[in-house]
């Protein structure tokens, strides 16, 4: 049998069509691409039933426009997804390395004397603390990112891997300008705000995979060494205070990234 | 998480392919191209949706479980098997009344102002 003018305008029309949908993600396409061809089919019989030749050109028209606008929203949201994942995959092994930055750091503070400046080996080990405060915010974002069905472990996090960030740009900043150091205090201060809000729920209501109480003494230490509370007139013992808290800080966050770490490698399924 | 403890509220204002999507499976479920001549109907042709709007917007509604998949045909014997069908979740005929509760209060607004019927 001969095929209608109808069936051939339809069936090119739909050809034409699923070549269009290889514009889309392919796990979109596997998922709705046959239904749209359906769809498109369904509708480019009515047309042709209603207008003829012309009925399908104008539905053309619809269709290229809603498919310019759908495949733009369709890639953007694969990217989206796609960076988000990683960013969330990669959060324990960032706090890792953070902490082992921040870890090391924290030997700068044995530089004996004031630490207004530092100097030779002193001053390379403060200079790791900037990748230390860079991966730790990282980290502190991608865990608000895996805990964004708890609203205020969200909100803490972000808040502390921000004001983490922060600290990373204001010690950049301090390199250029001196008297841009205020920016890496507004960034301890929301990190250390943060790290407090978090510390306090957590106490209560833990989500992370370690000690409850581990967070909070993680802000205690900061709050402890920023409001000079323990401060004695010996440099020397300020120093080691000062050494002690930094190198908490950093194994904690060590061994919080390691931990996590290791829970999402178990979470996943193995790849055969 | 249950439907049950989903706030309605925090869907709020619905998109238009959203609400009118709603709309449409509010007295029986539907499938793609049925959602879609229903879509039309109700607004006398101002609305036509494409295939990539009506899928990408079925697809978001699903994560948001607003709609579900349902495996019952209306009539087996008149359809076609590969077709899927959708019909409202209790939460998206809440989030469906919340969003005519929402609109009503404009109107209402409207009305008092009578800004209705000037056109």
């Amino acid at each position: 049998m001969n095929p209608t003018p109808q069936t051939r305008w339809i069936a090119f029309s739909e050809r034409v069509y699923r070549v269009l949908l290889l514009l889309y993600p392919a796990d979109y396409r596997r998922e709705y691409g046959w239904l749209m061809v359906q769809l498109f089919r369904d509708v480019c019989r009515q047309r042709y039933h209603q207008q003829g030749r012309i009925g399908i050109a104008l539905w053309w028209c619809r269709t290229v426009f809603d498919l310019a606008l759908t495949v733009i929203e369709q890639r953007r949201k694969v990217r989206l997804m796609i960076s988000k994942a990683t960013f969330v995959h990669f959060a324990g092994f960032m706090l890792v390395l953070g902490g082992a930055f921040s870890g090391l750091a924290a030997f700068s503070q044995l530089q004996p004397d004031d630490h207004f400046t530092y100097h030779g080996l002193y001053q390379v080990l403060i200079l790791l603390w900037a990748p230390g405060t860079l991966f730790v915010g990282l980290g502190c974002v991608g865990l608000a990112l895996s805990y964004e069905s708890i609203f205020w472990a969200k909100w803490t996090l972000y808040l502390c891997g921000v004001g983490s960030l922060v600290m990373t740009a204001g010690m950049f900043a301090t390199f250029l300008n001196e008297s841009l150091w205020n920016l890496w205090f507004i960034g301890a201060l929301l990190h250390i705000s943060g790290l407090t809000a978090f510390g306090l729920r957590h106490a209560f209501k833990p989500v992370l995979p370690c000690f409850r109480g581990l967070p909070l003494q993680m802000a205690l230490g900061w709050v402890i060494i920023g409001l000079g509370i323990l401060r004695t007139d010996s440099q020397t013992t300020n120093n080691l205070l000062s050494f002690l808290m930094f190198i908490g800080t950093g194994l904690a966050w060590l061994a919080i990234g390691q931990a996590i770490h290791r829970q999402r490698q178990q979470a996943e399924p193995a790849v055969a | 998480m249950s439907d049950a403890t989903l706030r309605p509220e925090g869907m709020l204002p619905l998109t238009p392919a959203v609400f009118h999507i709603l709309l449409a499976l509010a007295d029986s479920e539907k499938h793609g191209y049925s959602i879609m001549q229903e879509v039309t109907r109700i607004t006398n042709g101002a609305v036509q949706m494409g295939p990539g709007t009506l899928y990408g917007t079925l697809k978001r509604m699903l994560e948001t479980r607003l709609i579900e998949e349902t495996d019952e045909r209306p009539d087996p014997q008149m359809d076609d098997e590969r077709r899927r069908y959708y019909r409202l979740t209790s939460f998206g005929e809440r989030v469906m009344h919340a969003e005519l509760d929402r609109l009503s209060v404009l109107l209402n607004v409207a009305q008092s102002k009578r800004l209705m019927g000037r056109t």
